[in-house]
């Protein structure tokens, strides 16, 4: 049910019209008699008042006028679907990481496999499939088809990447089939806010929950420490219920560093402390006791090699440039930083300071470039007018979570902060929240232009805000900036299901970590974007130029293997997607000519009334 | 329109009238007189032959002495039949007011006054109703001649028609100065219901009244007042609130209504020896004194 226009409900305002004249019409006027005796016999009964008087053209006029409005306003009905003949009948997969998980001999994804394709044998004669899949986003593998051959093969064709279910991508999954008569959801577990599917268990949606609880052992960090200075960390975390024994192996560009064997009880996490490494490159831990899910058993990381990283700090305030100028000491204590305020640093003053023409990294704070060209260029708290379009202006906001790392254990409150416009080439790292505005607002962002790697950080820090014990997390996020601005550009570490971007002016191709090539174009600003959803190496070649792009996977809710009821997964599922929505679920059966008849008959029986009334009494009745 | 019932020529009309009177046939020693009997009277009515036993006080010695012969005279007795005229004074006698039936009711009242004083009979007026707080019961003194006849405009002048038509209150207030029995007349619209205006002429009866009623009705009475349309009613006695649509049928069925209501009373009337006439419209007053009330035999 709803309107087309709603707009022209105001016609609606006639009743009112309608009302106001009824009533001034019922104030008739009190003519004193002599006698009511005399009008016994009208047969109208005495009161005192009456509020209420039924009035049958008044009841037929108001009835008139609000079926007018009504097919004014488009009034229309969510009916129940036409029969097509042909049942619609859709499977959607989770192929998120978990689905990847081993079962003895099978992964949860083959057990899914199995029953959907006995659905598909089982089907009746002219029964269509859709084959849907969603992990991070939604995918339409095979639409609505009575071709079962081809839906077998895109079913067999599914493969689990190597990224978290979002509830968003369930969502615009269910979305895509929302006109099926029956939808079949395979997943060992629902996102997390996706929730109990049990109130539409008994529509058309029926959900199969796959997997049996599994142990799992996962690298949950790796910090390759500073080569020659400080040890490397190494985190792993046992995800099962059960104590389980992992053998970890940490190597520095292929060669191994360290192996560390150990039993971690149920839902234990252990640090591996190792090095530290003898040069930079880039480090893998690695778990080589087999478990259920392999994507979250290596971990890439990158150690800056023994050069010295020359600096550039711009800011105006003496306190914040000694502060980045310690950052960039705590990512490299060989760095040589050369600080100043702004229009105090020349290229020739910087030049001559390093001992090179061109810094590593420029870390500008609430100042323009001013023509400082660096390697890398970090932007704290830009200026108005600067690199990046600001919005506003906040007083105060609040970071909330890191895209690499998740949510923040506790929310930071920053102070003022630039509401910036990033640009479609930069990748957001940080987000965060501020008051009397809606949205996420970015925090941090980094990502490779045409100039080379650039970052910003949204958020002043003066006042020493990243020497603060309280707010240690700006401190990391700033240097996990500057790490990943200074680190080599032939090699990066991102997260699995972030975008990659890079310059490239003609076709390249990526090779993957099972080794299939895939080809990919530029596109807006001469970038290559996309997006590694397996963990593992990527091979980019463009031409001369070979980059190598490290994927790391892990994600807590995902790698727990253990499979819980779907009535535990938290809200229901109603409130991530209206199945009713659907446009054949419900179809739109317009009613403004049936509505228009009926006023029409309204008004017809009105005249006949009066008609009749005429004829008994005179004109003067009507 | 009170104003006629003091013109000259207005009265000059009703001189020849006579209160029509139903006259007893016997009188009864010790009771008032009624009919005309023989008695102590002063007028002269007849002779008779004298026969034994008669009173020798009445004996002719004139015509004896010329005549030589007893001639017994016989005199018209001494009568006096006093006559109230009982006038409603109720709200409804000032509706509709077009039609001034409160008007036409004291000119009858006034009128018949003038009549019975033609005969020396005391006549008093009372009215019964009027506003609220104000006395319900309003009657002159008696007057018996007609050169008292003006006595009775002040009072005519100043009641108004107001409040409940409190006519078995009046009667009993009536009946509460133990006056002798004579002739109530009660000029009324009767618009009441009938138990009310019957419970009023029992008591009446049962004093020996001899009872006139004189309906007075307004042309517009019905539903001539109101024109086809939809109304909202409310009884000027009782308040009561009615919404009516006037249709033809509707002012049809309340004509009938009307006529239903004037023969239930006139039946009523004829069945307990009760005179009644009924004036319609102020516009047909004389003839309604000169030829119906004579025809009907209240006046002769």
């Amino acid at each position: 049910m709803g309107f087309l226009t709603p707009l022209y409900l105001l016609s609606g305002l006639s009743i009112g019209a309608l009302i106001l004249i009824y009533l001034t019409a019922r104030s008739r006027s009190t003519v004193e008699v002599s006698s009511l005796l005399l009008f016994e016999e009208a047969q109208i009964s005495v009161s005192k008042a009456r509020f209420l008087k039924l009035d049958l053209l008044f009841w037929l006029e108001a009835a008139a006028l609000l079926l007018l409005s009504l097919a004014l306003a488009g009034f229309y009905l969510k009916m129940a679907p036409q029969p097509t003949g042909h049942r619609r009948h859709a499977l959607v997969f989770d192929l998120a990481a978990g689905m990847g998980a081993r079962e003895g001999r099978h992964t949860r994804l083959d057990e899914a496999r199995r029953q959907a394709l006995a659905m598909v044998n089982a089907a009746a004669p002219g029964e269509r499939f859709a084959v849907v899949s969603y992990a991070a986003q939604a995918e339409v593998e095979r639409y609505f088809t009575a071709d079962l051959s081809s839906v077998r093969t895109a079913i067999r064709e599914l493969r689990p990447y190597d990224v978290a279910a979002a509830p968003a991508g369930l969502a615009a999954a269910l979305m895509r089939v929302r006109d099926a008569d029956q939808i079949d959801l395979f997943a060992p577990r629902l996102p997390p806010g996706a929730g109990s599917l049990n109130r539409l268990d008994s529509a058309r949606l029926h959900y199969h929950q796959i997997g049996t609880d599994q142990n799992n052992v996962a690298i949950s960090g790796l910090d390759p420490g500073v080569p020659r200075v400080s040890p490397g960390h190494c985190t792993v975390r046992n995800m099962s219920t059960q104590a389980v024994l992992a053998e970890v192996e940490i190597s520095l560009n292929g060669r191994g560093v360290d192996r560390v064997s150990m039993i971690l009880d149920p839902h234990a996490q252990a640090n591996i402390r190792f090095g530290p490494l003898p040069t930079g490159g880039v480090v893998q831990a690695l778990i080589g006791t087999p478990d259920a899910l392999a994507a979250d058993n290596s971990r890439y990381a990158f150690a800056a090699g023994s050069r010295s990283l020359k600096g550039v700090v711009i800011s105006p305030d003496a306190g914040v440039r000694d502060d980045l100028a310690r950052v960039l000491r705590a990512v490299d204590p060989g760095s040589i930083v050369v600080a100043g305020a702004p229009g105090q640093l020349t290229p020739t003053l910087i030049a001559r300071s390093l001992g090179s023409d061109q810094p590593d990294i420029a870390i500008i704070h609430d100042s323009p470039a001013g023509g400082v060209r660096a390697g890398a260029e970090l932007f704290i708290f830009p200026p108005l007018g600067g690199e990046f379009p600001i919005k506003a202006t906040l007083p105060v906001s609040q970071m909330d979570d890191r895209t690499d790392l998740g949510p923040l254990t506790r929310p930071l409150l920053l102070g003022p902060t630039r509401n910036l416009s990033i640009p479609e080439w930069m990748n957001p790292v940080a987000h965060g929240t501020a008051p009397n505005r809606s949205g996420l607002l970015t925090l941090a962002a980094s990502g490779v232009s045409a100039h080379g790697p650039q970052g910003v950080l949204a958020f002043d820090v003066r006042g020493h805000r990243l020497m603060d014990p309280d707010m240690l997390d700006t401190l990391v996020l700033t240097i996990d900036l500057v790490k990943s601005l200074t680190g080599p550009h032939e090699v990066r570490i991102v997260p699995t299901g972030a975008y990659v971007t890079f310059p490239a002016a003609a076709p390249v191709a990526i090779i993957e970590p099972d080794g299939s090539t895939v080809k990919a174009g530029p596109g807006y600003g001469g970038l290559i974007r996309f997006r590694p959803l397996y963990a593992g190496r990527y091979q980019i070649s463009a031409g001369p130029r070979r980059e190598t792009v490290y994927a790391n996977y892990f994600d807590a809710a995902e790698s727990e293997l253990t499979v819980k009821p779907a009535s535990e997964n938290g809200a229901p599922l109603s409130k991530v997607i209206d199945l009713d929505s659907g446009v054949r679920a419900r179809r739109i059966q317009p009613l403004t000519t049936a509505l228009a008849a009926l006023a029409l008959l309204a008004f017809l029986f009105e005249s006949a009334l009066l008609i009749g009334r005429a004829l008994r009494g005179g004109v003067s009745l009507v | 329109m009170l104003g006629r019932a003091f013109e000259p020529a207005f009265l000059q009309r009703l001189d020849n009238l006579v209160l029509g009177i139903k006259r007893a046939r016997t009188v009864r020693l010790g009771r008032r007189a009624l009919g005309r009997v023989q008695g102590s009277g002063i007028e002269l009515e007849s002779f008779k032959d004298y026969s034994e036993g008669d009173d020798l006080r009445f004996l002719d010695w004139n015509s004896m002495a010329r005549l030589d012969t007893l001639y017994t005279k016989s005199y018209r007795v001494e009568r006096e039949t006093e006559v109230s005229i009982l006038i409603d004074a109720s709200a409804s006698m000032g509706l509709p007011v077009k039609d001034d039936k409160f008007g036409l009711a004291r000119v009858i009242g006034a009128a018949l006054a003038y009549v019975a004083l033609g005969e020396n009979d005391p006549v008093r007026l009372i009215s019964f109703g009027g506003p609220r707080g104000q006395l319900a019961y309003r009657a002159t003194e008696f007057f018996r001649r007609r050169e008292s006849y003006g006595s009775f405009r002040p009072m005519l002048t100043e009641i108004r028609c107001a409040g409940a038509t409190e006519m078995p209150f009046a009667v009993e207030q009536f009946l509460n100065q133990r006056r002798p029995p004579g002739v109530a007349i009660v000029i009324s619209d009767f618009l009441v219901p009938s138990s009310v205006y019957k419970s009023a002429f029992s008591h009446l009866m049962a004093a020996r009244y001899e009872i006139k009623a004189i309906q007075v009705l307004g042309s517009r009475e019905a539903s001539g007042s109101l024109g086809p349309g939809a109304y909202r009613l409310r009884d000027c006695e009782t308040g009561d609130i009615r919404e009516v649509t006037i249709t033809p049928t509707v002012a049809e069925a309340c004509r009938r209504r009307l006529d239903n209501l004037r023969e239930e009373l006139q039946v009523h009337c004829a069945g307990h020896g009760i005179s009644y006439a009924a004036a319609v419209g102020a516009q047909n007053l004389e003839d309604f004194l000169v030829r119906e009330l004579p025809r009907l035999g209240l006046v002769r």
